[in-house]
């Protein structure tokens, strides 16, 4: 990888197509290729820290309204944790994005199933999860397929089907933020031909997901996704 | 973990791909020998080989999977008296004719060195079988240079190669292919580790010419063919860069190194932001007309419309809005695909607009010209917007601009916009006998200033900073007007120079019509003017042009002054012009031709065939034929050449529509010449018309 990208590098500065200055925001110039380049030779250090996490919830919790969601996110494979806030919502879908920031990546959800991020590359489109959910939701054993859909390098949307066995598992009880409620473990048991992943949530007894780890795709591989509220 | 596997749409069944290339560049994992894999589907690769005396760099892009081409230039010490390293260009292509069975192999047939000189040149038919994810065996039969080497039988005749029968070079040689001497050549290959593997080989290729010459004491070379066995060890450094060493003929040890990247595969993940979510209206707002009769209201959703888009990075230039509709003009100078321009300027109007308007359209433009409007229905954003991409496409009505009587006007202050930006860049001068390959690196500053309704003037002026272009030392023998042979002339000139000094006037006449014309210096070596009309319906594939030029040679200083048309080869005319079919495959190819009146008066036509990728890819050839014939024309015979576009955001991840061209002629003679003009119209149509808009249209989310 780090090859790739100091061959990256190289092109950039060889190919000399470079402007030093100009009057458009939005060009790439010299200067801003060599602060990329550099920091792709020098990735900033990330990683999972759920002390900072909880800190940042604890803060979150005290600063904003008791009816506001709130919720923690994790991306083990990209060492990416964050506190969210919803920012917009449409029908049952809410989208995520960094509580106390402007950070401009968001996640959305479907009632608590991940169904698109935006700027989490290789990003996931759009997600039918209908089927799971309901089965989910309802706490109940069943099959039901499940469709996420991906871009590729070529701006081609990728369409993956899986068929998934949901099963129930255990009584937990759940602690997390202001949550505090007994859940049940439902599975959700994911194969198709060249892919397979199992999804768990902790659904309460009123049929809201409360915390759940979902494959989100190949290269980010699961999420954490846990509601402070 | 099985990431790599379970990559979205890869594909289990490996229709027997490598990624390593042989001493040819070619996709292979044998040494000198082909084999019948292919490289991965729009793989690009460059592999520089060499053994004591001999280099040979490659570029190979895997066109389709089951078709590969490659352009070599090589270097060999002393292979012709006539210069100590004789340089020497030349076209491979392959086509897998057999997909690998569970029983029977690949079978695949190639062409080497078919259109040069023909110094390299071979051709095979070959079959290769994976035994196991390890081993893979390959076998075949060779002619040309491949069937020298203990040959078994011959068909036909072919002439050996010699430099007496080279004559001005460049063509085809069809009675030539697959005849004379034919060989068995075989080879297997295995992979010790993931990174490491072996090779070995029985090579049909004799080096009989390497030989004679190295009899011959005029030429400078020295190789000994001692046997037909070769062997190589390839380490894998890196993903892309592959590094082998290999002993060939029993008395020579080399080495080579393969740079490859796969076009579908960006370097960088994206870097760029997430777009602004659709806001979905209140339903008990959707009839309030309060706003209307608000000033402050409507400068509001103004005011907000222009900060929420300028944060996406998008140019305002007009917004219209009435109670039920909005109309936007925009200009997207940021995002390749204008498809995710379109979606985040949908989102922002679903965000700022009162809630009472249910119809919006965005109209594209560029260079002043409205190119098209999309047109999507409120609800329809709202509802689609965690739906498939697909069904947002089938939702979208995209019109030529003109069918709408009211696109908005610009808006104060947006014109005269001044555009500039102070770039160094390269000047190449490549091929050159002496050495192959020469640059200046310049110094350019470029301004465009638009004064409004498609008048655009643009200065442009360039200064040397560094490099060896003023030792290009080679007189122009063309027996044409000297239209391109002199550009050693004006390469040589440090400057400051005047690159382009143009006044430019893009116009709409008509549906479906568009026209340019420019006027002033139009390039390094012409001053003049420049008109063109299009035909290009928003929703078809195919477009005509015609294009008109009247120019005049400029001095070689390149300031304002001109010089006479007079040159040895004869007089450059002062009309020229084309007119022009474009064709898009959707996919993923497109073609043009261009027919008429080239820069030295000859009359002919260019084809140009490319494959175009979503993401700005674009990998092409073409070939000019005019009247003249292969003696006047020199050294080539005809022109042709290959072209590419690297997008930049392919390689760092940001968004941005800055693009690295090039085009890559193996000669540069006076034949088949075109005017380089700026702005030519289908380049800045294309992009905003629907079939380009749908290719990218995963991107309408994003």
């Amino acid at each position: 990888m780090i090859v790739t990208r100091f061959l990256v590098g190289l092109a950039v500065i060889a190919t000399l197509a470079l402007p030093g200055c100009t009057s458009r925001k939005s060009d790439l110039t010299l200067l801003s290729a060599g602060k990329l380049v550099k920091s792709a030779l020098r990735p900033p250090k990330l990683e999972l820290d759920p002390v900072k996490l909880s800190r940042t919830a604890q803060k979150a919790l005290a600063s904003t309204g008791p009816d506001e969601p709130l919720a923690t996110v994790q991306f083990p494979s990209v060492k990416g944790q964050s506190v969210l806030r919803v920012i917009e919502t449409n029908g049952p879908y809410s989208t995520w994005a960094a509580w106390g920031s402007s950070d401009r990546r968001t996640v959305t959800t479907k009632n608590g199933i991940i169904t698109a991020t935006r700027a989490i590359p290789p990003d996931l489109m759009s997600a039918d999860v209908d089927g799971v959910l309901a089965l989910v939701s309802r706490r109940e054993e069943g099959t039901a397929l499940y469709t996420q859909r991906y871009l590729d390098g070529n701006h081609q949307e990728i369409e993956a089907k899986t068929s998934c066995v949901v099963s129930r598992g255990y009584e937990k009880f759940v602690e997390y933020g202001q949550v505090s409620q007994p859940a049940l473990q439902m599975f959700s048991s994911c194969v198709a031909r060249n892919r397979q992943f199992v999804d768990l949530y902790l659904v309460s007894n009123s049929g809201r997901i409360l915390q759940s780890r979902q494959w989100v795709g190949p290269t980010l591989g699961f999420a954490t996704f846990q509601m402070l509220r | 973990m099985l990431a790599a596997l379970l990559m979205p749409g890869a594909s289990l069944a490996d229709s027997l791909t490598t990624t390593k290339t042989n001493n040819y560049g070619v996709p292979s994992g044998l040494i000198d020998m082909p084999t019948a894999e292919m490289a991965p589907d729009s793989q690009f690769s460059v592999t520089v080989s060499h053994f004591p005396g001999y280099t040979k760099s490659t570029a190979t892009f895997q066109i389709l999977p089951w078709l590969s081409g490659s352009f070599r230039y090589s270097g060999i010490d002393g292979l012709s008296p006539a210069f100590r390293i004789y340089y020497d260009r030349s076209f491979d292509v392959r086509i897998r004719l057999l997909e690998e069975t569970d029983y029977l192999p690949a079978v695949a047939v190639g062409l080497q060195d078919f259109l040069g000189t023909g110094v390299l040149s071979g051709e095979y038919i070959v079959a290769t079988k994976a035994i196991n994810n390890r081993l893979r065996v390959t076998g075949g039969i060779g002619w040309g240079r491949l069937g020298s080497y203990n040959s078994f039988a011959s068909w036909r005749n072919r002439q050996p190669f010699t430099f007496a029968g080279v004559g001005t070079g460049g063509n085809f040689r069809f009675s030539d292919y697959f005849s004379g001497r034919m060989a068995f050549f075989g080879g297997l290959t295995y992979d010790i580790t993931d990174k490491i593997s072996v090779s070995a080989e029985y090579s049909s290729d004799a080096y009989e010419f390497e030989e004679r010459q190295t009899a011959n004491p005029a030429a400078a070379i020295s190789f000994n063919h001692k046997s037909p066995w070769n062997f190589g060890l390839t380490y894998r450094a890196a993903e892309g860069v592959d590094i082998r060493l290999f002993s060939l003929a029993g008395s020579e040890i080399g080495a080579s190194v393969s740079l490859a990247l796969n076009v579908k595969k960006p370097a960088t993940a994206s870097l760029e932001q997430a777009p602004l979510p659709v806001a979905v209206r209140d339903p008990a707002a959707l009839n309030d007309l309060g706003w209307t009769l608000d000033q402050n209201a409507q400068k509001k959703s103004y005011r907000d419309f222009a900060t929420l888009l300028a944060q996406e990075q998008i140019e305002l230039i007009g917004l219209n809005i009435s109670e039920r509709t909005a109309h936007a003009l925009i200009e997207n100078n940021i995002y390749i695909a204008d498809a995710q321009a379109l979606g985040r300027t949908f989102r922002v109007l679903s965000r700022t607009m009162p809630a009472s308007i249910e119809t919006f359209h965005i109209t594209v433009s560029r260079n002043g010209l409205p190119l098209s409007t999309t047109t999507f229905r409120r609800s329809d954003l709202e509802r689609l917007e965690n739906a498939p991409a697909r069904d947002a496409l089938a939702a979208a009505v995209m019109t030529d601009s003109l069918r709408f009587d009211n696109i908005p006007d610009p808006l104060p202050g947006v014109y005269p916009k001044l555009e500039w930006r102070i770039a160094p860049f390269a000047r190449t001068y490549t091929f050159d006998p002496d050495q192959p390959f020469r640059a200046d690196v310049r110094l350019r500053a470029r301004a465009d200033w638009h004064l409004g309704k498609g008048w655009i003037v643009t200065g442009s002026s360039s200064v040397k900073l560094f490099g060896n272009l003023d030792h290009v030392n080679r007189p122009s023998n063309s027996l044409m007007p000297h239209v391109r042979t002199n550009a050693a002339l004006y390469n040589q000139e440090a400057g400051p120079t005047i690159d382009q000094l143009t006044i430019a006037k893009y116009s709409r006449h008509g549906p479906n019509v568009y026209s340019r014309i420019t006027a002033g210096y139009l390039e390094m070596m012409y001053a003049g003017v420049s008109g063109e009309v299009l035909w290009k319906p928003v929703d078809s594939r195919l477009a005509f042009g015609a294009e008109l030029n009247f120019v005049h040679p400029r001095d070689f200083d390149q300031l304002f002054g001109l010089r006479t048309r007079q040159t040895p080869g004869g007089v450059i005319p002062h009309w020229n012009g084309h007119v022009s079919a474009y064709y898009d495959f959707q996919n993923g190819f497109d073609a043009t031709v261009h027919a008429g009146r080239y820069l030295a008066g000859d009359w002919g036509a260019t084809l140009e065939v490319a494959r175009s990728f979503s993401n700005g890819w674009r990998f092409g050839a073409f070939a000019t034929k005019t009247n003249v014939s292969a003696a006047t024309f020199g050294e080539g015979s005809f022109d042709k050449g290959i072209f590419f576009s690297v997008p930049l955001t392919w390689l760092i991840g940001q968004p941005t529509r800055q693009t690295y061209s090039d085009t890559i002629r193996p000669l540069q003679r006076d034949g088949g010449q075109r005017l380089n003009v700026d702005g030519r119209l289908y380049d800045v149509v294309n992009d905003a018309h629907r079939p380009s808009v749908a290719e990218s249209w995963g991107k309408f989310w994003r």
